[in-house]
């Protein structure tokens, strides 16, 4: 027996419907504008400032405390002074520096020219300009440092007087480091 | 009207799919723009430095009425490429007509550090004999002569110290000879020879200064030659 009439089956509404197809476009062109603008908010408040800062700390060698000094006349003073570690005969020891990026070179008194395994008489003697313009002889050298854990080999002279303090000068160190004074903090930052 | 057709027969999950791409597509470069413009943000606050110039020597000057008049080479000992302080009288303040010689060989001027009336700092050159003297002209003034110097390298292995005034000789088996100058610092008032025999490489005293300035010492082997020496600056003062 042959069945007659519709068959049934799956109904399929192809009809065009303008504002099912106007909610679709908006639909399809809302999601990436609300992204873009959810990405242009993140990157401007949060990812650059922590990509910035991050690469930044990367490049910190060492990290010292500022210390102060107590003047008669002027009360307290911060001192850019950095304890850093100089490679001897005897391994490293550590030595106290001035950040004076007023000195062409760094300095260290004579004394340490032996300790650091050079003879003053076989170093190039040159004129040393100290404060004042005072003259003295000073020999040229080398030193090796360390911050933090990168050992770097630095132009040095030894100078005459003893008891002076020691330098970090621009030739080697300021011209390869950026030095970052954060009074906030209450610290210097020796960067790369 | 055909665009929203089509759309329109595009399903809810297509659409959505579509409209990630699409995101994904527009907020990439966004995103890598952003980034860029943030590092573009702090380079806009450094300052390119303006490269300066500074000139260490000053205007070439008169010339003395008086003759130049070198008292002391300081220090009379030293390698090549050291600097050493001639000090004296009348030199002028870095005259415009002038001439320092230092063992036989005529200094340029990037080889002269300072030039003052009192005092001329200079580097010993290259090709300077040893046992040579400085000498200085300025103007057309007669030119001045040193006391000589003494001049040694890397390998030199005679050695002088002094200690508590007394000078002795280190290693200086084949010393023959010592010729001392003291005096004040600009005139020799003392001018010594002193026969050695040396045949250790102990130390062997030579001379007490009674704490008077040294103006030079030149040693000397048994054939008249001169013999290179080298000190340690701290015990000798420079």
């Amino acid at each position: 027996m042959e069945t007659s009439g519709p068959i049934y089956s799956t109904i399929v509404d192809s009809s065009y419907k303008p504002l099912r197809a106007i909610f679709k476009l908006i639909l399809l062109l809302a999601f990436p504008i609300i992204l873009v603008f959810a990405g242009v908010i993140f990157v401007q408040k949060y990812y650059a400032k922590n990509l910035l800062s991050k690469s930044a700390s990367q490049d910190v060698l060492v990290i010292i405390p500022m210390q102060e000094t107590n003047w008669q006349d002027l009360g307290n003073v911060f001192e850019p002074i950095v304890p850093v570690k100089v490679k001897t005969n005897d391994g490293f020891q550590e030595n106290k520096f001035l950040l004076d990026s007023g000195a062409v070179i760094s300095s260290l008194p004579r004394d340490w020219a032996e300790k650091t395994g050079q003879n003053l008489a076989f170093l190039q003697r040159t004129t040393f300009r100290g404060f004042g313009n005072t003259q003295s002889f000073a020999y040229q050298g080398n030193m090796v440092i360390l911050l933090g854990d990168d050992e770097m080999t630095l132009p040095v002279v030894f100078t005459e007087t003893a008891g002076t303090k020691s330098l970090l000068g621009r030739k080697g160190f300021f011209e390869n480091h950026s030095i970052f004074f954060d009074h906030k903090k209450r610290q210097i930052e020796i960067r790369k | 009207m055909s665009i929203l057709k089509k759309i329109d027969k595009l399903s809810l999950v297509k659409i959505i799919a579509f409209s990630a791409i699409l995101s994904l597509l527009v907020s990439l470069p966004i995103v890598i723009l952003l980034v860029q413009q943030q590092t573009e943000i702090r380079s806009k606050a450094y300052e390119k430095p303006k490269l300066i110039v500074t000139k260490d020597k000053t205007l070439p000057g008169p010339i003395p009425n008086e003759s130049p008049k070198i008292g002391r080479v300081f220090p009379w000992v030293g390698k090549i490429g050291d600097i050493v302080w001639i000090q004296g009288e009348n030199f002028g303040n870095n005259p415009a007509v002038k001439r320092l010689i230092i063992g036989g060989v005529t200094l340029p001027e990037e080889m002269i550090a300072s030039w003052r009336d009192t005092e001329i700092q200079a580097v010993i050159p290259p090709g300077a004999k040893q046992g040579g003297i400085v000498q200085v002209r300025v103007g057309q003034h007669p030119m001045s002569s040193s006391l000589p110097f003494s001049l040694y390298d890397r390998e030199t292995k005679i050695k002088l110290t002094m200690k508590e005034g007394i000078i002795s000789v280190v290693n200086g088996k084949g010393v023959s000879k010592a010729k001392i100058w003291i005096g004040d610092e600009n005139t020799p008032t003392k001018e010594l020879e002193i026969p050695l025999e040396i045949n250790i490489d102990d130390e062997t005293p030579v001379f007490n200064t009674d704490n008077k300035p040294i103006l030079s010492i030149i040693l000397y082997d048994n054939l008249g030659n001169i013999l290179s020496y080298y000190v340690d600056p701290t015990e000798f003062g420079f």
